[in-house]
This record gives structure tokens, C-alpha cells and sequence, in this order.
């Protein structure tokens, strides 16, 4: 059954936030998935550009500057649908959250806090990067942190396709698979992470 | 969040930071992992005929808590056997350190690896008494 517009009553297209036929701003609905809100069907293989058009659009006619004089459940509404598309935008446009997002969407939390890594080829690879990022800083090595940085590089893009493919088909069905790579990622992008705050110290001294 | 002065003790004066042979037969290496936060720990014990602990050495990249709880496990194991190792409880450690409740998942890591550590060795020596009981019976086969 469609949902209504509040004001108008005609059918609500996607994204449900604003009718398009009057433009009212709808009730909030938390149920609605991150993909929902945006308006594009749930992917893991998502346009990128796609996403950050409608949520800047979506924006434009939500934000609750638009709305500072209108009556407070409007005023709520419109902070609730703006939060909520920021949210979208910040999971969906990064690799490894929307992974996790899509994953947590069928009840699988592969990076928890109470998640352990026992693969001991990752944890040994993993230990090998950071023995050779401290050498490197050490001895302010800058073309070896380019080197390395480009391993990293080369490594999260590797886990970035193989995620791809394993989210081709949702609900995805290789969920154990798929949680091991995103782990694999997780390392990469902390280990990225690190490379960048060790270059800056370097540049600063 | 603030660090207890035992947590900062130990992230500034870190105990035993190193490695060892990991072939080593008399060696055993523990390596955990918390993506979460990304870190990654290896701790090490070598342990004597007498089937007691008498050096240990760990390598932490992670946050104050992680290196702490890593670093103190090594200060708890030498000297002991590897039954007692085997006692070690993450909320001892998080007792010690007097880690806040969001970091105890760094006491749990260095749990994993002293046990990681102990099981890597005890799989080394059982896997060469398994090959020397092989070589006696090919000499009786012979």
C-alpha cells in the first residue's frame, strides 16, 4: 500500500520526505532504510554521483533553514529527514560503511567491538605494514611511505572489488566471506589512517 | 577519556617491546586482532625444559590500553608455567589497569594472544614429539 501525502493526499513517490506533487514535507518514518531515504535501490554497486545529486537536492528543499518559520512539527520533521540524508551520504558513499551497512541489514555485525581477528595471514600482513610504517618514519623515509601508502592503496581497492562481487546478489549469501574482507578492510583503511598521521608529523618537524 | 597513571606507566615505559624467533621451537606466538579499532598484537613467550616461562616480548599497535594490557600480561607471565599463563583473566588485567568500561575489549585482546601464544607453543612441542614417536617406529619398522 503507498503512502500518502499528508497534504495532498497523492501517491508518494521515491524519495518519500516530499510529496511531489505539492512539495509538503512528509512525517519523518526512522523505518526507512539509508537507501530509501535517498531515493535509490538498495546496492552495493551504488552511483556515487547519483547519491550526492539527490541528497544535495533532497537537501535544498528540506533543510531546516527553509522551515525556520514554519509550525513545530513541520520544523521537527524537516530536522529529521536533513539528519538522517546526512547519515545517508556519510555510510553510503564510503566503501567499507556501506558494506557494513548492507551486511547490518541482514543482522550480521562484522566489526564489532566484540569481533577478534584470528586469520593469521591477515594479522601477520597486518603487523608487517606497521613494523615497516615505523621504520619508515623513523627514518623519515618519504618515498617509502609513498611506496607504502601505494601498497595500501592497491590493497583496500583489491578488498573494495572483492566486496563487489560477493554483494552483487543481496541478501548477500557468502556472509562469512564477506565479513572477513570487510575486516580486511577495516585494517587497511585504520592502517591508511596512520600513514597520513605519520606523514604529517614528518612534515611538521 | 582519561588514562589511569598505571595505563600511562605502561604506554611511556612500555615492558619487554619486541620479537622472537617464531621458528624457534621453544618459542610460542600469540597474534590477535580488534578490527574495530584496527589494532594488532603479537606476544611472545619462550619457555624452558622445565615448562616455565622465561621471557616474554610483545609487539602492540593500538591505542594506550592495548599496548598497556600487552605490556603487563609480559610482566605477569615470566616465571610462570604455562597452566598458570592459562589463568590470565582479562578483567584482571582490566582490574590492574583500571581500564573504563569501553576498553575492556583491550584486556580481552591480550587474553586471546597469552593464550594464542601458549597454544602456538604447546601445538610446536606436541607436533615434535609426534614426529620423534614416527622416527621410533620407522627404526622398529626397519
Amino acid at each position: 500500500m503507498a503512502e500518502l501525502c499528508i497534504q495532498c493526499g497523492a501517491e508518494l513517490n521515491a524519495p518519500p520526505a516530499l510529496c511531489h506533487s505539492c512539495g509538503a514535507i512528509q512525517p519523518f518514518r526512522a523505518e526507512l532504510s539509508l537507501f530509501e531515504v535517498v531515493g535509490l535501490p538498495e546496492s552495493y554497486d551504488l552511483d556515487l554521483q547519483a547519491l550526492r545529486n539527490q541528497v544535495l537536492q533532497l537537501q535544498k528543499s528540506l533543510h531546516p533553514d527553509r522551515f525556520a518559520q514554519a509550525d513545530a512539527t513541520t520544523r521537527r520533521s524537516s530536522l529529521e529527514w536533513s539528519t538522517r540524508l546526512n547519515e545517508a551520504l556519510a555510510v553510503l558513499r564510503d566503501p567499507l560503511k556501506r558494506a557494513d551497512y548492507l551486511l547490518q541489514r541482514q543482522g550480521i555485525d562484522a566489526l564489532g567491538e566484540q569481533v577478534k581477528v584470528a586469520d593469521p595471514s591477515l594479522l601477520m600482513t597486518q603487523m608487517m605494514y606497521r613494523e615497516r610504517l615505523e621504520d619508515l618514519l623513523a627514518a623519515r623515509d618519504q618515498n617509502g611511505l609513498d611506496q607504502l601508502r601505494g601498497e595500501v592503496e592497491e590493497a583496500s581497492s583489491k578488498a573494495v572489488n572483492k566486496l563487489h562481487i560477493l554483494l552483487k546478489k543481496l541478501p548477500c549469501e557468502q556472509v562469512d566471506e564477506a565479513g572477513s574482507v570487510l575486516r580486511e578492510l577495516q585494517f587497511l583503511d585504520k592502517l591508511l589512517g596512520e600513514i597520513e598521521s605519520g606523514e604529517e608529523s614528518l612534515q611538521n618537524l | 577519556m582519561a588514562y589511569s597513571k598505571k595505563v600511562i606507566d605502561h604506554y611511556e615505559n612500555p615492558r619487554n617491546v619486541g620479537a622472537m624467533d617464531k621458528n624457534d621451537s621453544g618459542v610460542g606466538t600469540g597474534m590477535v586482532g580488534a578490527p574495530a579499532c584496527g589494532d594488532v598484537m603479537r606476544l611472545q613467550i619462550k619457555v624452558n625444559e622445565q615448562g616455565i616461562i622465561e621471557d616474554a616480548k610483545f609487539k602492540t599497535y593500538g591505542c594506550g590500553s592495548a599496548i598497556a594490557s600487552s605490556s603487563l600480561v609480559t610482566e605477569w607471565v615470566k616465571g610462570k608455567t604455562l597452566d598458570e599463563a592459562m589463568t590470565i583473566k582479562n578483567s584482571h588485567i582490566a582490574e590492574e589497569l583500571e581500564l573504563p568500561p569501553v576498553k575492556i575489549h583491550c584486556s580481552v585482546l591480550a587474553e586471546d594472544a597469552i593464550k594464542a601464544a601458549v597454544a602456538d607453543y604447546r601445538s610446536k612441542q606436541g607436533a615434535g614429539q609426534a614426529s620423534q614417536t614416527e622416527v621410533a617406529a620407522a627404526q622398529v619398522a626397519h
